[in-house]
């Protein structure tokens, strides 16, 4: 009687204890018996991550979430994942699957399956796909930095030119060469500013579909802020391509002789003010070229956000 | 010796107890009578410290009960058997199991000697083969008597009976009055006896106190009893007598 | 004390009595050496022999909650698997602790009080007091100790046998199947429901003993005391499950 209560009560004890652990990991995917590997990933944005999250290789839970922790770059992530998964270098990973009936989970792509294979315990890295933000953090300066340069030029050789060309001038024919040397200058920047431009804009353009295609809460700041900057650009494009047409116009029109050319050729001392300005035009011009990240370095993201 | 000091005592403002004072003498055999609910069995609950008095002490050797620790109090507890009237024996448990009961939580004795022992308080019990019968399936005086030897098994100093042959016929009841004398006088026990038997009370106590109205009304020996011409002490008795003579 | 005080005073009263009476027991936990057989025993009458009862309200409570889930989730739009998300965290957060709870007030609350009841007005517990024992710890300590111990054990076969119930009313009704079943619960899973339903049942096991030996221990009045101890015991058992689920809730979640 005395054995049989003792073997029952601790049968009964012993087996809940069992049960209750083994439940625990069944539930949060976990191989049932032994240890399971663990790695660690740092991610700008966990959107969400938790405890208990699935980690899915190609759609296949794998593993779950140990510890979300903040740390000052985003979020640092440990999961583990099951020993037969080889996370071969290469591997990254990303916080994914948002909306209001699938859950949030970590997402790996694996490396080639011949790379060799993660230490236990190692730093996965996050993939780029995952940090969108990260991504127009660093090209969105550049992108604007460089509009807003071009413009300044562009502005700068307008009413350089229309300086020139409202004042009267005797020594036409200097005049013109020097308008025409600058204004052919400033051109050919623009041409090769608008190749490098239409690269940039179809990368943003790009990137605003990725960004699209994540619809979490946690992206809607962000995205808000995008929008703007790209209205930002559309706008500043519009400027730069009036401008430009308006420029055409006017060297246009100095080349068939008409308009104001009569009253420019008559003042002496605007001439040299016209000069001086073209040069100045073309020293912006040249700096620009030659060092143009002068211009962008001071121009970051978090003034336009 | 037990000593009892003008204890008062009352339930919900109702007095049941009001200047008792009685002694009891080492080795005698005190009886304590009275009508029902006239507070003789409060009486006994204070001199083991299941009540405590609201006014006045209990001293058991000496030792007011009322003023030491609850461990303290089980300790001198132990030197008591009490024999309560329906017999409280442990349901969950079969008879020879009650009486093992004191023995196994109190001493360390082996499985061996608590069955000698419990034998031998169930032979002075004059019961033998009733150890593995359900409590439930024993008879009023089969119960007493188990009760009985669960009482004596760990030798006490001092037995307390409460109300002994009640709810008993006369000849289970004197079957158990002899008993009590001759553990009485076998163990030499002092013994408490509650009852309104009075019966009982002459075949077996050396000493009476009478409650009445919940005061001490008479104490004295049996022959005193016999003698006093206290009226109430008188109607009580022959009230008594009556029964007992129509029960034969 | 005129009658409407008493009135007023009596549940404070049986609180404070139930302090008392508590930390009397808690005092002698000391002595538990001298009272673990009996522990043994209430270990096994309260633990042991309610698993059929209990498996059997946790099976049930499990496919009720399959079955209705399955049968409120209309849109077409949400994924079946959400039926284990829901249906799991029911059972280890609330369903799990509560139903064992309640049925552990009928059979344990309410035998502790008669058994109790039982021996307070047949002087048994003054004859365990006579003889030189403590009858707090002989009869309340192994019962609550018990309680505290086993009801835990109670709720992890309640939510086992409760998810299994739930599986197989899922595969039974074909409203899910048992793999995504599991799917959603694992997707769905949150560490702190199994600890926060084991603290539950800690609790829960504590105030079904307790109180019932409270009651039981300070029962009145002959037979007719007993049955009505043996009634208070097990709705007061109910109640103050359900005031604690609601505490406990607000506290820790």
């Amino acid at each position: 009687m005395k054995i049989n209560n003792e073997l029952k009560i601790g049968l009964a004890v012993v087996l809940a204890g069992v049960v209750f652990y083994l439940g625990i990991r069944f539930l949060r995917d976990l191989p049932l018996f032994g240890q399971a590997t663990v790695y660690h990933t740092e991610l700008v944005n966990s959107n969400g991550l938790a405890v208990g999250n699935a980690v899915v290789v190609n759609g296949v839970g794998v593993g779950s979430i140990t510890e979300v922790r903040l740390i000052l770059t985003g979020a640092y992530i440990t999961f583990s994942v099951e020993e037969d998964v080889a996370l071969t270098e290469g591997t990254t990973a990303s916080a994914g699957g948002f909306g209001f009936v699938s859950s949030v989970q970590l997402n790996l792509t694996l490396g080639p399956p011949d790379a060799p294979v993660y230490e236990p315990g190692s730093l996965i890295p996050a993939s780029n796909q995952s940090d969108v933000l990260a991504d127009l953090t660093d090209r969105a300066p550049a992108v604007l930095g460089r509009i807003d340069t071009v413009l300044t030029g562009s502005s700068q050789a307008i009413s350089a030119a229309r300086d020139l060309l409202t004042g009267p001038e005797s020594q036409m024919q200097q005049t013109l060469a020097s308008i025409r040397n600058s204004a052919g200058a400033f051109e050919a920047v623009l041409l090769a500013e608008q190749g490098s431009m239409q690269a940039v804009l179809k990368d943003i353009e790009q990137l605003a579909i990725t960004l699209e295609s994540f619809a979490g809460d946690s992206l809607g700041g962000a995205a808000t802020a995008l929008k703007e900057v790209l209205v930002r650009l559309s706008m500043n494009l519009d400027l730069l391509e009036t401008t430009t047409v308006e420029l055409n116009t006017l060297l246009a029109s100095i080349n068939s002789g008409q308009g104001t050319l009569g009253k420019l050729v008559t003042d002496d001392s605007l001439y040299v003010e016209a000069h001086a300005a073209s040069a100045a035009l073309r020293r912006i011009l040249e700096n620009f070229e030659e060092n143009p990240n002068q211009y962008l370095r001071h121009l970051k993201l978090i003034d336009f956000f | 010796m037990i000593r009892v000091e003008n204890v008062y005592k009352s339930f919900a403002g109702r007095p049941v107890l009001q200047d008792v004072s009685l002694t009891i003498h080492e080795g005698s055999t005190q009886a304590i009578i009275g009508r029902s609910g006239s507070g003789k069995s409060v009486l006994m609950k204070h001199i083991i410290g299941l009540l405590q008095p609201d006014q006045g002490r209990v001293l058991v050797n000496h030792t007011d009960i009322g003023k030491i620790s609850y461990g303290e109090l089980r300790k001198i507890r132990r030197q008591f058997g009490v024999l309560f009237q329906g017999g409280a024996l442990f349901d969950s448990m079969d008879s020879f199991e009650n009486v093992a009961f004191p023995l196994r939580t109190f001493t360390t004795k082996t499985d061996q000697e608590i069955r000698q022992e419990v034998q031998t308080c169930l032979d002075l019990v004059q019961l033998s083969n009733v150890g593995s019968k359900s409590t439930s399936a024993l008879s009023g005086g089969m119960r007493k008597r188990v009760a009985l030897a669960r009482a004596i098994a760990l030798r006490p100093r001092y037995i307390i009976y409460d109300e002994p042959t009640s709810g008993l016929d006369p000849e289970t009841s004197n079957t158990i009055n002899e008993l009590i004398k001759n553990l009485a006088h076998h163990l030499e026990i002092t013994s408490i006896v509650v009852t309104h038997d009075m019966h009982s009370v002459l075949q077996i106590a050396d000493h009476v106190a009478f409650i009445h109205n919940t005061r001490m009304h008479w104490t004295g020996t049996t022959e005193e009893l016999h003698q006093s011409t206290d009226t109430v002490l008188r109607s009580f008795v022959k009230a008594n007598e009556y029964v007992i003579g129509a029960q034969h | 004390m005129p009658q409407v005080v008493l009135r007023v005073a009596k549940p404070f009263m049986n609180i404070g009595r139930f302090t008392i009476l508590m930390s009397s027991a808690f005092m002698s936990l000391r002595e538990l050496k001298t009272y673990r057989q009996n522990t043994q025993i209430q270990m096994v009458r309260i633990g042991i022999e309610s698993i059929p009862i209990v498996a059997l309200a946790a099976a049930f409570s499990g496919a009720v909650t399959t079955v209705q889930t399955a049968y409120q989730l209309v849109s077409p739009l949400i994924p079946p698997k959400i039926i284990g998300a829901v249906v799991v965290p029911s059972l280890t957060m609330e369903l799990g602790a509560v139903v064992t709870g309640f049925i552990l007030s009928g059979r344990v609350g309410a035998r502790i009080a008669a058994e109790l009841g039982t021996m307070r007005v047949t002087e048994q517990i003054d004859a365990l007091e006579a003889m030189g024992l403590n009858s707090i710890g002989y009869l309340i300590v192994p019962r609550v100790l018990a309680g505290i111990l086993m009801v835990p054990v109670l709720y992890v076969a309640a939510c086992v046998i409760g998810v299994l119930g739930g599986v197989a009313a899922a595969e039974l009704t074909g409203a899910v199947s048992s793999p995504e079943f599991i799917l959603g619960a694992r997707e769905h899973f949150d560490i702190f429901g199994p600890y926060f339903g084991l603290i539950k049942s800690f609790v829960f096991g504590f105030l079904i003993t307790a109180v019932s030996c409270h009651i039981g221990y300070f029962t009145e009045g002959g037979a007719d005391g007993v049955g009505r101890s043996t009634t208070r015991a097990a709705v007061m058992s109910c109640v103050l499950i359900l005031i604690a689920d609601l505490v406990l809730a607000i506290l820790l979640l």
